[in-house]
């Protein structure tokens, strides 16, 4: 448990509740939870319906927060941050007026909910409690200056590519056949699939590259941005399920992730971290611990 | 695949990059249809002109080690792991005989016989 998370957390429920608490007894029977674009209220519920979903969703987010670990527990903070003051708004706007139709859902409140996610959501990420991200050893092959090194790696998934190909026929018959829109989303859908089948890792002087197959996305980081660099053995679920995942700006983690198994994680400046799925994770590791040395002893 | 090149070493740049990715190939480290990383990606990663490095794969090309294809790059021919492996051991031969100063004639001649 980390303090930072336990803020957010109570935070969440207290902005997403306390207003109901306050305002309950100037109420109108119904109250406006939904509004056009110019703010008339076009969807009601009863108070308590009103509280259980958006105070109780915003409640759950907490916990979620509380209990999840390294990239997961941003997205819920951001979820309950949103949900929190669209809870609040609900109350304030709704209370001492006559009916929920006089009630105004002012615009304002989405840009205040979405503002409101977006700190939570880089508060927790900031948490240095990161599960499964003990420093363990560092390996690192010895470099002779006048050495240079590269290493050329993969991480591969073999469901995806399997899915990419089943995806691909299927565009292709929907496209000749019945459905040519059907079709195209198939294709697509075939081409991102094989763009998440399989990754390179390059490691050399210039840092580390990570690309999918055409090019895009890509990753740089160059060796005076990396601390060090360590082998682990991925758990998808710990760094927020496969794909790419989180933002190394934004939330200061994110994660390549295409399989469970060996990976190497990059310690980055400022406390950042990417890790990425790679078969050989060891030998990656002490390339670039080794490179790592030569380049600050120089 | 680690390829690694010293530049005080006598042997030529392009020379060590083929060897390394030889070496790969013997121990099946890179196998039958893998691809090689594109040059310029690993001149990068290495700090090497590209030039170097497409030398290399001429190289690796002309010991029947990889076919070089227009769209797909650099790809690993079959057979080329004991094909790797033995290049590794001529080169290996050559290299003692020329240290203990046996002259190629007498080389060739002893090959002859252990045939």
């Amino acid at each position: 448990m980390n303090a930072r998370r336990s803020i957010t957390a109570t935070a969440i429920v207290a902005v997403a509740l306390v207003p109901w608490a306050l305002f309950w007894s100037s109420l109108p029977s119904q109250v406006a939870t939904h509004s056009d674009l110019h703010g008339h209220p076009n969807g009601h519920l009863s108070p308590l319906g009103a509280v259980l979903i958006l105070g109780g969703l915003a409640t759950l987010m907490a916990l979620a927060v509380l209990v999840t670990r390294v990239m997961t527990g941003p997205v819920f903070a951001f979820v309950g941050g949103v949900l929190a003051v669209a809870s609040c708004a609900t109350a304030i706007e709704n209370h001492d007026v006559s009916s929920w139709q006089h009630a105004r859902l002012s615009w304002l409140w989405i840009v205040a909910s979405l503002v409101t996610g977006a700190v939570a959501a880089v508060v927790v990420s900031s948490t240095t409690e990161l599960g499964g991200l003990p420093h363990g050893a560092r390996p690192a092959f010895d470099v002779a200056p006048s050495e240079r090194l590269a290493w050329v790696g993969h991480g591969r998934t073999r469901y995806n590519l399997g899915g990419a190909i089943a995806m691909a026929l299927v565009g292709v018959v929907l496209l000749f056949v019945s459905s040519p829109p059907a079709g195209e989303i198939a294709l697509l859908v075939a081409v991102l699939l094989g763009e998440l089948s399989v990754v390179r890792v390059v490691v050399g002087a210039n840092g580390v590259r990570v690309s999918a197959p055409l090019g895009f996305p890509a990753v740089r980081f160059r060796l005076d941005e990396i601390d060090g660099a360590e082998a682990i053995d991925v758990h998808p679920m710990e760094w927020g399920g496969w794909g790419y995942r989180g933002s190394v700006r934004l939330f200061k983690r994110a994660a390549w992730v295409l399989r469970a198994g060996p990976g190497m994680r990059l310690d980055l400046r400022g406390g950042r971290v990417f890790l990425v799925t790679v078969d050989d994770a060891d030998e990656a590791v002490a390339v670039l611990n080794g490179l790592l040395a030569t380049s600050t002893r120089r | 695949m680690l390829i690694k090149v010293d530049a005080t070493s006598s042997e030529p740049l392009y020379e060590q990059i083929a060897a390394q990715v030889r070496a790969s190939i013997a121990k099946g480290r890179v196998g039958e249809g893998d691809r090689l990383p594109p040059a310029r990606e690993l001149a990068d990663a290495l700090g090497v002109n590209m030039h170097t490095v497409l030398r290399a794969y001429a190289g690796l090309r002309d010991e029947g080690l990889v076919e070089m294809r227009r769209r797909r790059g650099v790809v690993v021919r079959a057979a080329s792991n004991g094909r790797a492996r033995l290049l590794e051991l001529t080169r290996d031969l050559a290299r003692e005989a020329a240290r203990q100063g046996v002259s190629k004639a007498e080389l060739r001649r002893m090959i002859e016989e252990a045939m």
